[in-house]
């Protein structure tokens, strides 16, 4: 039993004794290299989307928003109103209905 | 101020500040690195994602913390994150052993060989068994026994690190020391049996 505390306080007795060590050689140039790598990664991944397609992008949403505004304001509702109608006579729904129970 | 200015410039993405920053931290980040991970390979693997890191959020830096603490902070991440993947990795090694499927040669290499350089080579057996024990203890007693013990952080540093309360980071480093002894004792005895 002693002989195993002993080997117990030996063991941590050599966390005391680890050196601190410098990083290796070229660690700062590796690191700013992969930053380089990272930076040109962000770039390439947008660099498709130029200025000009952007703007492009930018003036064909407009149009279709406008185009869509357009439109529904000039949409005829009158046929609408007319399959609603038909609809409620059909199922009994409107208030003028002859029904016996009403 | 002048810490105030430079972390801006480091926000700014200024390159002469960040290798000023570099410059003052590379030792200090691959020390810890290596408490954690003690194989040199890989603790420069981790401590490159560590500047990575640090340059991709240091715009998430509030000034809460000092510099150093959010530095070491993310080194104490990193480590565990390389730490549990290795871990998932032997496991599914293993699961694979087990199904009897064959695993290719290289990658029964999950096992980091001990190669911490700052330990000579008489201490080397009994640094690899405890760094052993010290792997098997639960997370939090992990970081705080190894920032004390093995990167000699005070308890304070290591609070501000960890954020948890001085006398919490005591306790804990109290049960660390306790599980680590019985765990050894246990190792011990069944080597001399």
């Amino acid at each position: 039993m002693e002989n195993i505390d002993k080997k117990n306080t030996s063991t941590f007795q050599v966390l005391d004794k680890i050196e601190k060590v410098e990083a290796p050689h070229f660690f700062s140039h590796k690191v700013l290299q992969k930053i380089v790598a990272e930076k040109e990664k962000e770039a390439s991944s947008f660099s498709w989307f130029s200025p000009s397609i952007q703007l492009a992008t930018i003036v064909v949403v407009l149009f279709i928003n406008t185009v869509a505004l357009v439109y529904s304001f000039n949409i005829d509702n009158s046929s609408n109103t007319d399959a609603i109608t038909t609809f409620a006579k059909d199922y009994e729904l409107q208030e003028s209905s002859n029904s016996i129970l009403n | 101020m002048e810490q105030e200015e430079f972390i801006n410039k480091l926000k700014k993405g200024d390159q002469s500040a960040f290798s000023q920053l570099l410059e003052h931290y590379q030792h200090k980040v691959f020390n810890t690195c290596l408490s954690f991970v003690p194989n040199k390979e890989d603790a420069e693997d981790v401590a490159q994602e560590v500047f990575l890191e640090i340059y991709k959020s240091i715009h998430k830096f509030k000034g809460k913390s000092k510099l150093s603490t959010w530095i070491y902070r993310i080194a104490t991440n990193k480590c565990l994150e390389f730490i549990r993947k290795k871990n998932a990795k032997k496991r599914f090694a293993f699961m694979q052993t087990i199904l009897g499927n064959d695993i290719p040669v290289d990658k029964t290499a999950y096992f980091t060989e001990f190669n911490h350089p700052g330990i000579v080579l008489e201490n080397k057996e009994k640094s690899a068994t405890i760094f052993k024990a010290i792997n098997t203890l639960p997370e939090s007693q992990k970081v705080i026994f190894t920032l004390a013990k093995i990167d000699g952080k005070s308890y304070q540093e290591i609070a501000e690190i960890t954020g948890k309360s001085l006398s919490s980071v005591e306790s804990v480093m109290f049960r660390a020391k306790k599980a680590l002894q019985q765990k050894l004792e246990k190792l011990y005895k069944e080597k001399d049996k």
